[in-house]
């Protein structure tokens, strides 16, 4: 049986084996003194999710091989948001790791505090995620660093995110572009964090402002500044530098090597009270031939409305949309019947369907759905999981092949539904839709899923 | 041919016209308190490359369709150089800068609060926002450790429109416990635009409250950010929006 690619991205609650990356990083895990002033991390944590929620955070030390740090696990409420001030050991410097259900946001502070525990200045940290953490080799800039005699410092930190040592180089650059020292090599211990206190000074230079570092390193990294005065209101904590490299497209829209795209809204996106529908992020002139859907799906109640009806609830579709009704193709929808056998039902247009026995829906239960909607093979498989186990598969021909954008007819997935058709089919009020993603390939490209 | 001409040319040549450009939005948050506190954004601009580029920048009101209104002007940066970029924007106005350029272009932009003496109150990493910070048109966003309190920090957001097309949003407001605060607030944006939302938290019938939660979203690709700050004071937060866990950093 193939697994699905998905299942291990968006595990729930699964054990975290040893090695396994964190899903973020935070830097400046802090809880130590510097001058006059305490500097304090806040961990804030929240479910937005509608079901209880766990985590782990684990600290891991500056400087020391991180690949078997102590995991410190939570569980969060529904909705509800947890301060997380002790989670660094007095004195100590490093950053966090953690790692947990889709659900949870998470964001960070430093808090500098008087000696009357008074917040003298406060600053939100840069959170390191897939989205950017820096690939070996790549480079990182973070601009605007300073060394100041009026007491002005900048502290910088290096981030190793693998699990083997890293070796990674800095340059230094003055606001003119003339180098300040030459290249620095620097190890890093696996997933682990090294910090710099006062870099410029350690470069000899004791007041210079705007400059530059250049980093990379020859595993995944991440870098930042802390550019501050002891005691005054600068409490700037810098990440790498944005850069004019992308459009303002949400890459969550981008392109794979193979040409395929993505899609995915991680977390809850939907609680089915509503139509949500989404534009899925084709390249125009591009046919695909291969489009693969997985989310969470959380059933509520049937909320039965007449003992007679079917009470069909409109799940999910993949169609092309159109303003008048004939332009539009279904290329699925899932449709489960909220009656009797609790059915399962792929409507494959052209009024084609493809029909389970009785189904595994039960009231209040979460389900991994994925869909593999093979246009070349002209197969659609559609799996069911619950609690890492597949609880159903259909299989079967479908009616539309061609996957692409026409000018004002998108390709899309939607969910749910505003009201109710011909009397039977009903939106899936209650019910809650979560992690989705769907990858698009184009024809004739290998399918890496 | 003349000289002129000859460094134009010149010119032309050395300002290596990107072959893909890219954009960025850079959130402004401006103003003045009552107390006279003011806050500012001071951009850094950093040209790591061997020629130089040019950076172009458009300044968008709020509430307005950024599609209508013509760029700005545009920035040399020599090669090697970091800049301290001034006059992007009026003074003391709201609003965010679309910036188009060279992809080798950096920036960082870092958010300033003086009090009435010129004196630096705070200072802390400002918003950038690129494809890589947007939320997809109907994805959601959740800004969280938000705080309104008479007289101590208050909570004004900023919700941007990043498509081309006008775009419906809503804001939902939590408690720490999860439970809804007031109304979910709606509203439309113009496209490529931005809008404030001055105590925002206030507009939803809270005058105190510490950890509370927005829930933005949009229906084109979006971005959204807090500023949590104390007028006259030292606290100045960017809220940026929460990353969510179950996403394996090495993928």
């Amino acid at each position: 049986m193939r697994r699905s690619w998905m299942i291990g991205l968006f595990a729930l609650l699964a054990p975290l084996a040893p090695l396994t990356a964190g899903d973020i990083y935070v830097p400046l895990a802090t809880n130590t003194t510097l001058g006059a002033s305490t500097y304090r991390t806040l961990l804030i944590l929240t479910n937005t999710g509608g079901a209880s929620a766990d985590l782990s955070v684990t600290f891991l030390p500056s400087g020391t091989d991180g690949t078997s740090g102590q995991r410190q696990p939570y569980s969060l409420p529904a909705g509800a948001t947890l301060r997380l001030y002790n989670a660094v050991p007095a004195g100590a410097r490093g950053m966090f790791e953690i790692s947990g259900a889709p659900e949870i946001v998470v964001s960070a502070r430093v808090e500098a505090l008087a000696g009357n525990g008074n917040v003298l200045a406060s600053a939100q940290i840069p959170i390191i995620s897939a989205a950017n953490a820096r690939g070996a080799g790549e480079h990182a800039g973070v601009l605007g660093l300073e060394q100041t005699t009026s007491g002005t410092t900048s502290d910088f930190g290096l981030m190793n995110l693998s699990t083997q040592p890293a070796r990674c180089t800095v340059d230094a650059f003055r606001a003119k572009g003339g180098r300040i020292a030459p290249t620095t090599t620097l190890s890093v211990p696996p997933r682990s964090s090294r910090d710099f206190a006062g870099a410029l000074a350690i470069l000899g230079q004791t007041s210079i402002k705007d400059a530059r570092f250049d980093v990379s390193c020859n595993q995944t990294f991440a870098t930042y500044a802390l550019v501050y005065r002891s005691g005054g209101p600068e409490t700037v904590i810098l990440g790498s530098a944005a850069s004019l490299e992308r459009d303002l497209v949400p890459v969550d829209g981008g392109g794979g090597s193979d040409g395929s795209v993505t899609f995915s809204l991680p977390g809850q996106f939907s609680t089915g009270n509503n139509y949500a529908g989404y534009d899925l992020p084709l390249q125009d002139g591009v046919q695909y031939g291969h489009a693969h859907m997985e989310l969470d799906l959380y059933v509520d109640r049937w909320n039965p409305v007449h003992p007679l009806n079917p009470n069909f609830k409109n799940v999910a579709s993949f169609r092309r949309s159109a303003k008048s009704r004939s332009e539009r193709l279904l290329y699925w929808g899932l449709i489960l019947k909220g009656s009797d056998d609790y059915r399962t039902i792929l409507d494959m247009g052209q009024e084609a369907t493809i029909k389970s026995g009785k189904g595994p829906w039960k009231e209040r239960s979460t389900y991994h759905l994925v869909f593999d909607f093979d246009a070349e093979a002209r197969r659609i498989t559609f799996e069911v999981y619950q609690g890492g186990q597949r609880v159903q598969q259909l299989e079967g021909p479908v009616s539309f092949t061609d996957i692409f954008n026409l000018p004002d007819k998108k390709v899309r997935v939607d969910f749910s539904s505003d009201g109710v058709g011909d009397g039977a089919y009903f939106p899936t009020l209650g019910w809650k839709y979560s992690n989705l993603v769907v990858k698009l390939t184009p024809r004739g490209r290998s399918r890496s899923n | 041919m003349s000289h002129r001409v000859v460094s134009a040319l010149a010119l032309a040549i050395l300002l290596a016209t990107p072959l893909a450009a890219g954009e960025l939005i850079l959130p402004l948050a401006a103003g003045a308190a009552t107390d006279g506190t003011a806050y500012a954004t001071r951009v850094w601009v950093s040209n790591p490359g061997a020629v130089t580029r040019r950076l172009t920048y458009t300044f968008i009101a709020p509430g307005v369709d950024g599609t209508k209104v013509k760029s700005g002007g545009a920035l040399e940066i020599p090669a090697g150089d970091t800049v301290l970029a001034t006059n992007l924007a009026p003074d003391g106005k709201n609003g965010m800068l679309l910036l188009n350029g060279a992809p080798q272009l950096l920036i960082t932009p870092r958010l300033e609060t003086s009090g009435p003496n010129g004196a630096l109150r705070a200072a802390s990493a400002g918003p950038i926002v690129s494809g890589l910070e947007l939320a997809p048109g109907n994805g959601r966003l959740h800004l969280h450790g938000l705080t309104h309190r008479q007289g101590g920090l208050i909570t004004d957001l900023y919700v941007i429109n990043a498509s081309r097309q006008s775009a419906q949003c809503t804001v939902e407001a939590f408690r720490d416990n999860g439970s809804p605060i007031g109304n979910t607030l709606r509203f439309t944006l113009p496209p490529l635009s931005m809008r404030v939302t001055e105590k925002a938290i206030a507009t939803f019938g809270t005058s105190a409250i510490d950890d509370a939660r927005f829930a933005v979203s949009c229906g084109q690709a979006f971005y959204a950010w807090a500023r949590v700050a104390k007028p006259g004071g030292a606290e100045l937060n960017v809220v940026t929006p929460a990353p969510a866990l179950g996403r394996d950093v090495a993928q």
